[in-house]
């Protein structure tokens, strides 16, 4: 076991590497405390349907990580759900673009939990029963989600930006595409992505280091490696945007506009990577976050109400902004937005935001460390992109107002796809 | 009154609550007031500069809001600020409390553009309710069950009231909040000694105003359930059943009560989650929501839009079993393990302990979370069984989409 201490952030990790390739980051605190909360990652997501293995490409339909992340809890003796509850934790799962996450939070029992989470993990069980009943649910999640006006605009903004990138489906597939979900194709692709070697447990809370170590070490005498080593095959995507301007009537309260811009997702090192996502949020922020001359002047001539928000992606072959917004006149806003990000951005953002809002992100970072669940969550996550969560604050200082100024130039009208639905 | 907690966070959370007697006529305005008093003050009399404090003050944010307890009405504002120590700036503490006393205190008018704002911002949330279905079925549903019962008028209030409403009647109703409401502070993060005694200073407050209590009470159930179908445009159907349960926050069985509402809908191992999801499939989402403030338990489900009577057919025999038969004791001894976990983990959650301290202030409440423990671990079969014949559908609400849309 190897031990690093961030001393400013008063945070220790713990790292266990398995011989099987599992890997344990563990992050205590000290009493008083209560929760223990355990997060099993894989760096398997709704993005990853072409891979190769041994040199076959293998194709999978739109939902499929999140239709396997469902039938996980499927165990021969009944619903896995049922007996993380039985031991008094809270459990849940979900699926992202880029991985699935297996996560569960005890404040007894925690070491029980965790031998369950991995038979859970470790005991695929796919009938033709089982999965013809989880698609009855998730059809209903799906529809749950297509009943909300703005997850319908994201899905169709994103099949407008995207000529062939998985990132055009939404995560949890279509109606249509979990039909094609079998037993057998749940079974390949367990194979293929659920072997220990893919997996990353965070532990986080209260532990007891000797009872874990005491734990995995058994687990990896009785778990051998799998020799299976799947490719994520991800194609070019061109640079242009397919279809730039949509327009629809839907029945809605207000007019709604989404903004898309696609950004140059050229391969980058992993410093690189973090760095300029931090960049390209920080440059929105300046550029139309609440303290903005723009922000002030659009609510000054009521052009947006207070359902204005702003959100980036940053995936494999797949990096995009958009701007969400409810208007009265969507004319005039669509307009305004694509000329302040095309051509007047870089008369709009100073020194002077640009020095707040390195100390906004600092704190944004020290939120996400008081919160158990955030901070396990995003220590998968960076430690799937290589990098250590407590690393990323060091990468911030390192920023400077030109890597802002360089990040503008890609805000290109070219690159722009707008979607607009009217109040039928 | 300040309580000031020191619990080992990172960030340090100051709040404010102001309580008085809820009345429908200021509904609008206790809606709006802690947005008022968030968005500018005096010395930061526009947005853009309160938010540009904020910024500079390492991303605080306030969270500000409006609840009912009972009877009572809660105005709350929290200012949550990192803690100065970890950044090493020592300024940082008296700026946060100087900007959380200013959104309370700082405000000799509203300022017209930044109030006509908040109502033009407040009128279309309610132009767009129905694009948001749970929220729009929520409301309906709330109209129906608390037909003429406060519980049944918006917390908010309503487009109709807040229209003919300018500045000015905020400017006076916000300086008969600060005549007439009771204050409490609560500050909650890992303060020294030191930091401690400069709050106390900074905060000083001669407001010995009488803490109203609440009073909790609900109307007796209906004879026969209103049951009321809704059609819009959806591919869903939203179901919410409402149990007239006449069991409050501060009864003896109060413990039961969430035990009852734990294995009915409250957790996967629930009855509603295995049977009605699990089981036969008919959704992605159902729950039960045991309401102690009201006396209420609601089930709500999302199913599709033709299985809609299904579902409450399946629903409707499910609780008539269970009432019938009564509890297992495993699902008991399992629901009381979950329901402890829940109460053992909230202690660390900052936020859950900052408002549990007004909570306690509010209701003279000393109890001990060990004897919150002690109280639900001595739920038995029978007390829950007993609890089971309290439970009496008095209101069936259904937003689908579908054919008659």
């Amino acid at each position: 076991m190897t031990t690093k201490t961030y001393e400013r952030f008063h945070e220790t990790v713990h790292i266990l590497k398995l011989k099987n390739g599992m890997k344990v980051h563990i992050l205590p605190k000290e009493d008083p405390y209560y929760t223990t909360y355990v997060e099993l990652s894989l760096p398997y997501g709704a993005l990853h349907l072409d891979y190769d293995v041994d040199g076959r490409l293998q194709t999978s339909p739109p939902g499929s990580a999140h239709f396997l992340e469902h039938k996980i809890f499927a165990m021969p003796d009944g619903d896995a759900f049922a007996t993380f509850s039985k031991l008094g934790v809270d459990a849940n799962a979900m699926t992202a673009y880029n991985q699935t996450s297996y996560l569960f939070s005890a404040s007894d029992n925690v070491m029980e939990a965790l031998q369950h989470l991995l038979a859970m993990i470790d005991t695929p069980y796919f009938t033709n029963e089982n999965v013809t009943q989880e698609k009855s649910i998730i059809s209903e999640e799906l529809k749950m989600y297509l009943d909300d006006p703005n997850v319908v605009m994201q899905n169709q903004l994103m099949t407008n930006m995207y000529k062939d990138h998985p990132i055009r489906h939404d995560i949890g597939g279509t109606l249509d595409s979990i039909e094609a979900m079998t037993p057998e194709l749940l079974a390949s692709l367990y194979k293929s992505f659920y072997q220990p070697a893919n997996r990353l447990i965070v532990i986080a809370g209260k532990v007891d280091l000797k009872a874990i170590k005491a734990f995995f070490k058994d687990y990896d005498a009785k778990n051998p490696a799998t020799p299976v080593k799947p490719k994520p095959v991800i194609g070019k995507e061109t640079k242009r945007v397919p279809v730039r301007r949509q327009t629809a009537k839907m029945p809605i309260g207000i007019h709604k506009l989404m903004i898309g811009i696609k950004l140059d997702a050229k391969r980058r090192s992993k410093q690189m990577q973090v760095r300029r996502e931090l960049a390209v949020s920080m440059v929105l922020n300046m550029l139309l976050g609440p303290s903005s001359r723009t922000y002030a002047y659009l609510l000054e001539k009521e052009l947006i109400n207070q359902n204005f928000h702003i959100m980036t992606t940053f995936e494999q072959r797949a990096e995009n902004i958009v701007i969400y917004a409810e208007t009265k006149q969507i004319n005039t806003l669509k307009a305004m937005l694509v000329t302040l990000l095309a051509e007047q951005a870089k008369v709009e953002i100073g020194k002077e935001a640009f020095e707040r809002y390195k100390k906004v992100y600092l704190g944004q970072f020290i939120f996400a460390l008081n919160h158990l669940e955030a901070k396990a969550h995003l220590y998968g996550k960076y430690h799937h992109l290589g990098l250590s969560l407590f690393d990323v604050v060091d990468m911030l200082q390192t920023i400077t107002f030109e890597d802002i100024e360089a990040t503008l130039s890609e805000f290109k009208k070219r690159r722009m796809a707008t979607l607009v639905y009217k109040k039928a | 009154m300040i309580n000031i907690l020191k619990h080992d966070f990172k960030t340090i959370q100051l709040a404010a609550y102001l309580t008085g007697r809820d009345e429908l006529s200021s509904r609008v305005y206790r809606f709006l007031l802690p947005k008022l008093l968030t968005s500018h003050t005096d010395h930061l009399a526009s947005k853009t500069l309160m938010s540009e404090k904020l910024e500079d003050l390492y991303g605080a944010y306030f969270n500000a809001r409006v609840e009912r307890i009972g009877d009572v009405s809660v105005m709350s504002v929290m200012l949550t600020v990192v803690d100065p120590k970890i950044i090493e700036d020592q300024a940082l503490l008296k700026a946060a409390v100087k900007l959380f006393k200013d959104a309370l205190f700082d405000h000799t008018i509203f300022k017209s553009d930044v109030f006509f704002e908040e109502k033009r911002m407040y009128i279309e949330q309610w132009e767009t309710i129905k694009d948001k279905k749970r929220l729009y079925a929520q409301h309906r549903f709330q109209a129906l069950m608390y037909e003429k019962d406060p519980y049944g008028v918006p917390l908010s209030g309503t487009v109709k009231d807040i229209k003919p409403l300018t500045s000015e009647d905020f400017d006076a109703y916000y300086q008969k909040v600060l005549r007439d409401d009771h204050l409490t502070y609560v500050i909650n993060g890992q303060l020294t000694d030191q930091e401690e005694t400069l709050i106390r200073q900074w905060l000083e407050t001669d407001r010995p105003k009488e803490q109203p209590k609440p009073v909790m009470t609900f109307r007796n159930a209906r004879r026969k359930p209103v049951e009321k179908i809704e059609n819009i445009d959806m591919k869903q159907a939203i179901l919410r059943l409402g149990y007239h349960f006449p069991v409050f926050r501060y009864d003896e069985d109060y413990a039961a009560a969430l035990v009852l509402d734990a294995i009915l809908g409250g957790y996967p191992e629930s009855r509603l989650f295995q049977e009605i999801r699990e089981k036969q499939g008919l959704c992605y989402d159902v729950f039960s929501s045991y309401e102690p403030y009201k006396g209420v338990m609601i089930i709500g489900a999302g199913v599709d839009a033709k299985a809609d009577q299904k579902a409450l057919d399946a629903i409707k025999v499910l609780v008539k079993t269970i009432k019938t038969d009564g509890v297992k004791e495993d699902e008991l001894t399992h629901a009381k393990q979950y329901i402890c976990h829940q109460l053992k983990t909230s202690l660390d959650h900052q936020s859950v302990l900052t408002k549990r301290a007004f909570l306690g202030m509010l209701f003279d409440d000393k109890q001990t979370i060990e004897e919150r423990l002690a109280l639900v671990r001595a739920v038995s079969k029978s007390d829950v069984d007993r609890l089971l014949g309290h439970l009496v559908l008095d209101t069936v609400y259904v937003l689908k989409g579908g054919d008659d849309a």
